[in-house]
């Protein structure tokens, strides 16, 4: 599993934008991310452009969509009171698909390494019988994930350059007694070239 | 901007605002906590209630899969806790235990040594005079299967057994016997006919509970036939939300544990071997538990080994399986009487 997301990451890190791409511009993700939804933490990433297709709607009011193939390097952090920190950092690959308009939906899968750290102080008992405070205990596994979101693209419609989405992430942090936990991603990107109009 | 952007940031205010948990704590109460790591396991350790008491209360959790995490942040057990330090831990893959995910060391040998573990400890942090060994539901197996070991019986001064299931087979038989004029009754009333209806038609075709489908099927019925009718639970637990930021997680790895220990759960019964076991015990049985019928006091009053001045029944007149939910000062009331002749 580890072999699997650092190959992943590696992909990520080497993906080029396609030739031709009309926007293929990166930005940084800054989002809430709350464990259980409501355990919190956040996420910083680079979101990186892969592909884009850019297609013109006819209509009342004729505009672009665009079509989005991302990859987002990613780190982060969550907080569980009374129980655990956990430390992550990983990549998002997924499509956006971007209206008219701004309003934006997106799918993704995410792969990632996990660090847990226990909140409370952790002791193991030693061969004489005694208890010592073991520093820093904690536990490594792989979190694969998947997920989708709705937001809206202000880059898109030349406003600002910012969009903002909420995102479930469905993720299996592979430790004990953790199945599949909804988790929630929620923030901002900023776009870091303004798009010319 | 649009309104969906309002929307967007006012959640985001509130989701920071409710993340910020806090947990009740009382003046002159113990509120520690700590994890035991030990083979492969981080198990959680909450030590709450009275400072002044040398008496500790060891609690094991019910389930299989259950948190006593859980049970320490639901008020039922403030009266007891008001008395006498509890400890709450949660076994390997359970509640919110960390560790590996596998059930490889998931054994009755590995979970006892694991309580025995966290005995150890508190033993050596906290130096109590005595300490009483309360198991609720599975964790009445587990404690019974706990005390048949001679060291690990002599570290403590009493047994509370709380609509314990140390016997499997009797208490899916009689899990079947309590739901039987149940569903008869619901069916006859014309009260979700089909759903009963369906329970009576499969207990009419097994002889004998023998998978664990089936006695999960029986229990699924049990749970739904638990309680006095028309009683409530006397003290509100924390609203739901509280709960969703408290430190409690929704999921759980029961699934695994159910697979990995469905021999014991189908087959074992500890009552050849509780004739060793001479420790001072109380039987705690609610008069309307279907999960695990109060058939199941008696059964252990008869097993125990222990002298009959020293053992005692009590039957909860107003309790389903939750033993602490309608009466819970009546029930922190046996408890506390059966540790101060101990003590």
């Amino acid at each position: 599993m580890k072999k699997l997301f650092l190959a992943s990451l590696v992909l990520t890190l080497y993906a080029a934008p396609l030739p031709g791409q009309p926007h293929p511009v990166p930005s940084l993700r800054l989002h809430y991310f709350g464990y259980y939804v409501f355990h919190p933490g956040a996420t910083l990433a680079w979101e990186h452009p892969l592909a884009v297709a850019v297609k013109t709607k006819e209509g009342k009011k004729p505009g672009e969509v665009w079509h989005t193939l991302f990859a987002a390097p990613q780190v982060g952090l969550y907080s569980l009171v009374q129980n655990h920190q956990g430390l992550f950092a990983g990549t998002d690959l997924g499509y956006k698909y971007t209206r008219k308009r701004g309003l934006e939906y997106q799918v993704f899968l995410t792969a990632n390494y996990l660090h847990t750290y226990l909140a409370t102080p952790a002791y193991v008992q030693q061969a004489d019988g005694t208890f010592r405070q073991q520093k820093w205990a904690g536990r490594g596994s792989f979190m694969p994930g998947a997920g989708l979101g709705l937001g809206d693209n202000y880059y898109k419609t030349g406003k600002a350059p910012l969009a903002w989405a909420a995102r479930l992430v469905l993720v299996q942090p592979g430790q004990a007694t953790s199945t599949i936990s909804p988790s929630l991603s929620l923030g901002i990107n900023y776009y870091l070239t303004h798009i010319s109009r | 901007m649009p309104r969906l952007t309002y929307t967007f940031l006012l959640s985001l205010v509130l989701l920071m605002v409710t993340g910020c948990y806090r947990e009740e704590t009382f003046e002159g109460q113990y509120a520690d906590e700590y994890y035991i790591r030990h083979k492969g396991a981080d198990l959680p350790v909450w030590v709450r209630g009275n400072r002044q008491s040398k008496s500790f209360i060891v609690f094991i959790h019910g389930g299989p899969g259950g948190s006593s995490l859980r049970t320490a942040l639901g008020r039922g057990l403030r009266d007891l806790s008001d008395a006498h330090p509890i400890v709450f831990f949660d076994q390997r893959l359970s509640g919110y235990a960390h560790g590996e995910r596998q059930a490889d060391n998931l054994s009755i040998d590995q979970m006892t040594e694991d309580l025995d573990v966290v005995i150890r400890f508190i033993q050596q942090t906290y130096n109590p005079d005595h300490i009483f060994l309360m198991g609720h539901s599975w964790g009445g197996f587990l404690g019974t299967a706990y005390l048949i070991n001679p060291t690990y019986r002599a570290r403590i001064s009493g047994w509370i057994e709380a609509a314990g299931a140390h016997n499997f087979p009797l208490t899916w038989e009689a899990e079947r016997a309590y739901v039987q004029p149940i569903a008869e009754a619901r069916v006859a009333a014309g009260e979700k006919t089909e759903y009963w209806q369906s329970f009576l038609d499969w207990n009419d075709t097994i002889t004998a509970l023998t998978s664990l489908e089936d006695l999960l099927f029986v229990n699924g019925f049990a749970q739904v036939a638990d309680g006095k009718p028309g009683a409530t639970t006397a003290y509100e637990n924390p609203p739901v939300f509280w709960q969703l930021t408290a430190p409690v997680p929704l999921g759980s790895s029961q699934k695994l544990i159910l697979d990995a220990l469905q021999e014991v759960l189908i087959r074992d019964d500890l009552a050849p071997y509780m004739s060793d076991i001479t420790t001072p015990a109380l039987l705690i049985y609610g008069a309307y538990d279907a999960v695990v019928p109060k058939v199941l006091a008696q059964d252990a009053y008869d097993k125990l080994g222990t002298p009959a001045s020293d053992k005692s029944i009590v039957i909860m007149p107003q309790e389903g399986h939750g033993m602490w939910e309608v009466e819970p000062a009546v029930f922190a009331g046996h408890v506390r009487d059966f540790i101060a002749r101990y003590e």
